[in-house]
């Protein structure tokens, strides 16, 4: 086995520890798993930078889409300074990064992508179905909670949330339990229906539905941190672009979630992983 | 090369800036309040009940 493979696995490592360590950090307070009861510190107000339900029992944050979908819910009395300026803080300084790095959804889609079935492999058509995300964007995330006072992408498409506060909840509250009805089936469906996806595509629901990473992906050409190739050392093979299992036309464009996959591919180790740097060319 | 680097170091400041400025802007009119008053409560819509 090569120093590449070595160094590979390893980079892979530190990621699905690093994704674990912010899954437990985001979703840390246990005595609300036991007691069915969501956190309410003072520092909930706090968005984190992945998708985590604030509804989830354990959160101890504020989910960033969640917030500004709430933001705009009340725009026509308060001006949504602070959700705004908390994802874009968070796309400015990491950008995708988050996506690979630090949201539990995220990690859980990996996990799904690990069961051994024939996966259906990236294409033409899955390029153009990641355009799907920003539409989902701008409809439900903006413009339902503008025209129909009603948090679009929370209500109806979620899984986070289903997954993460509704199941929970709704096992260990009597109360919510009885308010069961269409739309938590309907979400219900929607959940399966996401996870399988996950387990024949790879981050199906990050590729092609996530508005969050439709977001930060705005970011990719002036985020602090990104992704670059050493243009010096790259001879053109294109292994990199192959390997990627996202829909990458290039390294670090707005479809990279910085998995490294591709630097563990490159045999001239000419991708990695910059800060405040431009692109080395 | 220099050039496009420097071009991207100032849209980073920037952007940072102006994210500072809206999160105290935020925070001084109310808006984490009402993120906090929201996320202290069980949101009906995201768990899919409301």
């Amino acid at each position: 086995m090569g120093i590449q493979k070595v160094t590979g696995m390893m980079k892979q490592k530190i990621r699905h520890l690093t994704q674990c360590v912010y899954a437990v950090l985001y979703n840390c307070h246990i005595t609300g798993f036991i007691k069915g009861e969501i956190y309410q510190g003072n520092n909930k107000g706090v968005c984190v930078p992945g998708l985590n339900c604030y509804s989830c029992p354990g959160a101890i944050g504020a989910c960033p889409i969640g917030s500004v979908q709430n933001a705009l819910l009340s725009s026509k009395y308060r001006v949504p300074y602070y959700a705004l300026g908390m994802i874009l803080l968070f796309g400015i300084l990491l950008g995708r990064l988050i996506c690979g790095f630090l949201c539990p959804f995220g990690l859980l889609q990996e996990v799904l992508a690990w069961i051994p079935v024939k996966k259906i492999k990236k294409s033409r058509v899955t390029y153009y179905l990641s355009y799907l995300k920003y539409v989902i964007l701008v409809v439900f995330c903006v413009l339902i909670p503008l025209l129909f006072q009603t948090p679009g992408f929370c209500k109806y498409i979620c899984p986070a949330g289903t997954l993460e506060g509704g199941i929970p909840l709704v096992l260990l509250g009597d109360g919510l339990r009885s308010l069961i009805g269409k739309l938590f089936t309907m979400k219900m469906t929607f959940l399966v229906l996401i996870l399988v996806g996950c387990i024949f595509l790879h981050r199906f629901f990050c590729r092609f539905l996530c508005p969050l990473g439709a977001f930060y992906s705005f970011f990719h050409k002036v985020a602090v941190v990104r992704m670059v190739v050493d243009e010096s050392k790259c001879n053109g093979c294109g292994r990199c672009v192959r390997e990627c299992p996202m829909d990458i036309r290039q390294v670090g464009d707005r479809e990279c979630v910085y998995c490294m996959k591709c630097s563990e591919h490159c045999a001239q180790c000419a991708i990695s992983v910059n800060v405040l740097q431009g692109k080395k060319d | 090369m220099d050039s496009m680097i420097n071009v991207r170091n100032m849209i980073r400041f920037l952007g940072i800036t102006i994210a500072l400025m809206l999160i105290t802007l935020g925070i001084w009119t109310g808006g984490y309040q009402d993120i906090l008053n929201k996320a202290t409560h069980i949101c009906l819509e995201c768990i899919g009940i409301g």
